[in-house]
């Protein structure tokens, strides 16, 4: 980069106001500046726009109240919530059956489970049968692992790259956190983590068979939620124990 | 983050550990105060990340009753808002990825009316925010902003209004740093483009 001669690009002038370029770049474009006005009232501009992007409001209130609404939805959620966390003292003395999920969260889980298995056979089995029928026509035998990603449709490769990124840490920290749950717990959540990783399966190789199916797109997305959402849900409940 | 977290003790945490231990017993009312203290900030995140109205509101939405699912994750060790603002960050790009259908059409939709983006910017905003020199130029800014593709609004909105930096913008996205910081110089100078018609 010559920047006596060549004007520097738009992106190197970016990364010097964001203080991303070697001390010996930053030298050579500042000194381009102090001599060429085009990039130096560009560079003015783009000082301009940073400036004011960071002055905009940071609250903007909706134009509703939308807190009725969102009050009746939590009073509804009531049934899942804890009871009232301790303090740290009385943790320390209460005994470590007293520390484990309460039986009613754990019939919470329980239930979950049951609507998975229920949700899972019984509407994926539904969605899936044309694909399912393609498939076995075909021959084809495709797994999530052995299934070729690039056969998905290019824009849910990403959605289920970054799916699967927040899965593989959720189940990090659940991992971590086994010991903390009772055996019940676990093998629930185990059960319930099985079905929906075989309606990931199911809908997966669907997809495969039929990439431009939306609807098999959205119910691979909405088993990946549920995953999230039942992972998300059994580290919280570690947390608390 | 741009707000700095205050010192652990301040009159704040305290006040965000008794709301908070209050709404975990599952006293709504002590929700509603965190609600009505940080429904603006959440609110002002989704509508620019989204730049759909409608849409930032059932976000907003689901943050809180997400925020109230997880109160028992909340440590304390963050500043409420701060915590907050994680989960709005993440319930708009889970959003996001599951409805790519209607983000699609959001992105590509030049004829944005003013109910949707425009009008509500002009939403009551917070005390003691100081305007970038007028109010016609923030609005033109924001319209902008709102036109620009969902990827490069995203950083923009993330490392340019909320102060985010790279590294935290990539482990919320899973994005590369470079790919964001080049989705930010589009960005940038999309802007720059449409300011200067």
């Amino acid at each position: 980069m010559s920047q006596d001669r060549e004007h520097p690009d738009f992106e190197v002038l970016s990364d010097l106001l964001d203080g991303y370029l070697s001390k010996d770049d930053a030298e050579v474009v500042s000194e381009h500046l102090s001599v060429c006005m085009t990039c130096a009232e560009t560079y003015r501009s783009l000082q301009g726009l940073v400036s004011s992007a960071s002055a905009l409001p940071k609250s903007v209130l909706p134009p509703e109240d939308i807190w009725s609404e969102l009050r009746k939805s939590l009073e509804e959620r009531k049934e899942v919530v804890l009871p009232t966390s301790r303090r740290v003292a009385d943790r320390e003395s209460r005994s470590i059956h007293a520390r484990r999920p309460s039986g009613r969260m754990v019939a919470v889980l329980a239930a979950a489970a049951v609507i998975l298995i229920v949700l899972s056979s019984g509407i994926t089995a539904l969605v899936l049968r044309n694909g399912t029928r393609e498939m076995a026509g075909s021959g084809a035998t495709l797994t999530p692992a052995q299934a070729p990603s690039i056969v998905l449709p290019a824009g849910f490769r990403q959605t289920e790259n970054e799916f699967n990124r927040t899965i593989e840490e959720l189940q990090q920290a659940v991992d971590t956190q086994r010991g903390q749950l009772s055996p019940e717990t676990i093998r629930t959540v185990d059960r319930s983590l099985a079905v929906v990783d075989s309606a990931i399966a199911e809908a997966r190789a669907a997809l495969l068979a039929d990439p431009n199916n939306q609807m098999l797109v959205d119910l691979l997305s909405a088993s990946y939620q549920r995953k999230l959402d039942l992972l998300r849900r059994t580290s919280e409940l570690g947390s608390r124990t | 983050m741009t707000a700095v977290p205050p010192a652990n003790g301040s009159p704040e945490r305290e006040d965000d550990a008794r709301l908070i231990e209050r709404a975990r017993s599952g006293d709504v009312d002590a929700f509603e105060h965190v609600y009505r203290r940080e429904v603006g900030r959440v609110y002002a995140l989704c509508l620019r990340m989204t730049a759909d109205a409608p849409r930032a509101r059932e976000v907003t939405q689901s943050v809180f009753i997400r925020a109230w699912d997880r109160l028992g994750s909340f440590r304390g060790d963050s500043q409420l808002s701060s915590w907050l603002h994680r989960i709005a960050v993440n319930e708009v790009l889970v959003e996001a990825r599951t409805d790519r259908r209607r983000r699609a059409r959001v992105v590509l939709a030049d004829d944005r009316s003013d109910e949707q983006t425009g009008a509500q910017l002009d939403a009551p905003i917070e005390v003691g925010i100081t305007l970038p020199e007028d109010t016609e130029t923030r609005i033109d800014l924001e319209r902008a902003i709102s036109a620009l593709p969902a990827g490069a609004r995203t950083v923009f909105v993330l490392h340019d209004i909320e102060g985010y930096r790279h590294e935290e913008i990539s482990r919320m996205t899973g994005s590369a740093e470079g790919t964001l910081r080049a989705q930010l110089h589009r960005a940038r100078k999309l802007l720059m483009e449409a300011l200067s018609r």
